[in-house]
């Protein structure tokens, strides 16, 4: 197994004025699934194209195992990338796809062969071998893409937000697939998405990122139980978290986080609030509140299926029933010392 | 109104723009083939009674049109080539390269396309002077090899090339040639081929500038050699008219040939692919 350790160390990188990446620290261990997930924008793609070096980075150090790689050609780093695009090669077949990362290296033809037939199993497009790229479906492409990624056996996975083509239903399934080609190759895999449930369901741990800034890496759990920050907190988990003004529980100067989940519906309850709207999920109901303090607050509940929804126009108190989590109004950081 | 009608007047219409593009050609076939002394009958003649098929071969021997029609054979082939190898290359260069002043040299590129061909003639005939290339293979040639057309069109062509192609293959580790030659030309065939025809269209076809610079049959090109035809007799005009289609016969072909490859190129990139 290849297998290696991808690092970036105080990276920087401009592109004229604009500044996309902000002293990017990041290291994704040997092995791991390393998600890095934030809006459009906010420099995830330039920080894979960087390990990939499809970019130099301005200032900062890019390790792949133990090899320093900021003057090693792209191809030389040992990585393979998954584009969104797929990136296959419209005019060559299948078979002749998959095989160009292993031709481009003069691999011999018997082991190539072999190669090919191997990755082309793994990913169940053996049948497709002979067909080009414009007679396959979304589904199928991504396949051969993922496909020509793992005949190399490369040190590292990139991903570039690989399933943001394809239809919801085939992405749930891709999802489990890629976990499942992970765990078996047991290669790193860096994966950039903007899609908070790709993030929350794959990765080992998740690199969140904002205009350039990295503000907080952990696991699915530590970044949904103790966001970093008010960005983290509202990105993370959806509906997103609720951020009420600290003064409407007395605590001014903080921003409270409330998951819609930590509210419920309860006449005891000490906040009042009017739905303004119902959506059914089937499984649950999201309610839409608006809070009768000054500002008129919107907050999102959310209430498990056998629950009785209220109708819009109902007047309702509200209870909290989960964690509450603070974060200071001027900066957004979290206060730890008042969980 | 009905859609048949409707059909039929687009057919119609269709028919007579047809006749009118194919007259003039007909009537050259007419004429090739008519003794030299009924063409400037009047009514004209529009179908021959009994075609002289003669002409033909006369045209061939009398104006010695093969040795012509090879020096064009040359020339147009070489510019072609020549044509399409630094269209491609400098159109690469500013379609996927970083250099110094790309938009300021592209531009240049650019502004070669807006200088009429005549206000070229004297400094090219001088150039050509100077470098002793008087009456040789490279006066036809060499100032046809740089094509602003070709660059600029090329390099729309490839711009049309997702980045991630690019991408993909600079991690599968396909260098600048190899990318060109396994990728980018591939993907951009009908580009090359509706580029090839139109170059040699245009180099076949030229006439003042083989007419300048040679001064010896043996680098003449054809259509500077149909003028020899013309000291014939008045009553053997339709000479003439034959070696007009012997001289266009070649390009007749290649358009056969490669017809699906222009209309392609022609309209590359005007729907999505």
């Amino acid at each position: 197994m290849a297998s290696a350790a991808v690092s970036l160390e105080a990276i920087e990188k401009r592109f004229g004025s604009t500044v996309a990446l902000v002293s990017l620290t990041l290291t994704a261990e040997a092995g791991e699934f390393l998600i890095l997930l934030g809006p459009s924008g906010c420099g995830k793609t330039t920080a894979l194209r960087i390990v990939a070096g499809l970019e130099a980075p301005t200032a900062g150090t890019v390790r792949i195992g133990d090899q320093v790689v900021n003057d090693v050609e792209p191809k030389d780093r040992d990585v393979a990338m998954v584009f969104q695009s797929y990136a296959l090669y419209p005019h060559l077949s299948v078979r002749r796809n998959i095989e160009f990362p292993l031709r481009a290296r003069r691999v011999a033809r018997d082991e190539r062969e072999q190669r090919v037939k191997e990755a082309a199993r793994s990913l169940q497009v053996e049948e497709l071998l002979e067909r080009k790229p414009g007679q396959l479906s979304g589904g199928q492409r991504q396949r051969v893409a993922l496909a020509r990624a793992i005949v190399r056996d490369p040190k590292a996975f990139l991903m570039d937000e690989p399933l943001s083509n394809l239809d919801a239903r085939l992405r749930v399934e891709m999802r489990a697939e890629l976990i499942d080609l992970h765990r078996t190759t047991g290669t790193t895999v860096i994966y950039v998405t903007h899609d908070q449930v790709e993030a929350m369901t794959m990765g080992d741990r998740i690199a969140i990122l904002k205009a350039g800034l990295l503000q907080q890496v952990g696991s699915p759990k530590e970044v949904h139980d103790r966001p970093a920050n008010e960005f983290v907190a509202s990105f993370i988990g959806s509906p997103p978290m609720n951020l009420l003004p600290g003064e409407l529980l007395g605590e001014p100067g903080l921003t409270i986080g409330v998951r819609p989940e930590a509210f419920s519906i309860d006449p005891e309850g000490t906040i009042g609030a009017r739905v303004t709207l119902v959506e059914s999920l089937g499984h649950e109901y999201h309610v839409a509140c608006r809070l009768r303090d000054a500002a008129g607050t919107l907050v999102m509940v959310r209430l498990s299926a056998p629950a009785v929804p209220p109708s819009i126009g109902d007047d309702v108190q509200l209870a909290f029933t989960g964690p509450l989590h603070r974060f200071d109004s001027v900066t957004g950081a979290r206060k730890e010392e008042a969980d | 109104m009905p859609t048949s009608v409707r059909t039929a007047l687009r057919y119609l219409v269709l028919v007579v723009i047809a006749v009118i593009v194919l007259f003039p050609i007909y009537i050259t076939l007419v004429n090739a083939l008519l003794p030299g002394q009924d063409i400037a009958k009047r009514p004209p003649t529009l179908f021959p009674l009994h075609p002289l098929w003669d002409s033909f071969s006369q045209a061939w021997t009398d104006g010695s049109l093969g040795p012509y029609l090879r020096t064009s054979a040359i020339v147009s082939i070489a510019t072609t080539l020549a044509a399409l190898a630094t269209s491609i290359l400098a159109a690469y260069a500013f379609a996927f390269l970083e250099f110094p002043l790309k938009r300021v040299l592209f531009a240049l590129c650019l502004a070669t396309l807006m200088v009429p061909a005549e206000v070229t003639i004297i400094p090219n005939y001088r150039t050509i002077q100077l470098f002793g290339w008087y009456d040789t293979y490279p006066a036809l040639i060499v100032p046809f090899v740089a094509s602003g057309i070709g660059i600029f069109l090329f390099r729309q062509s490839f711009r049309q090339l997702p980045r991630d192609l690019r991408d993909a293959a600079v991690l599968d580790g396909y260098g600048h040639w190899r990318f060109l030659g396994r990728v980018v030309l591939p993907l951009n065939r009908p580009m090359v081929g509706a580029f090839a025809i139109f170059a040699f269209l245009g180099s076949w076809n030229q006439y003042l500038w083989p007419l300048l610079v040679t001064n010896t049959n043996a680098r003449r090109t054809v259509q500077v050699g149909l003028k020899q035809l013309e000291g014939l007799n008045a009553d053997q005009q339709n000479i003439i008219f034959a070696g007009t289609i012997l001289a266009a016969l070649p390009i007749f072909v290649l358009l056969l040939l490669f017809q699906r490859q222009l209309v392609r190129g022609l309209t590359a990139g005007a729907v999505k692919g």
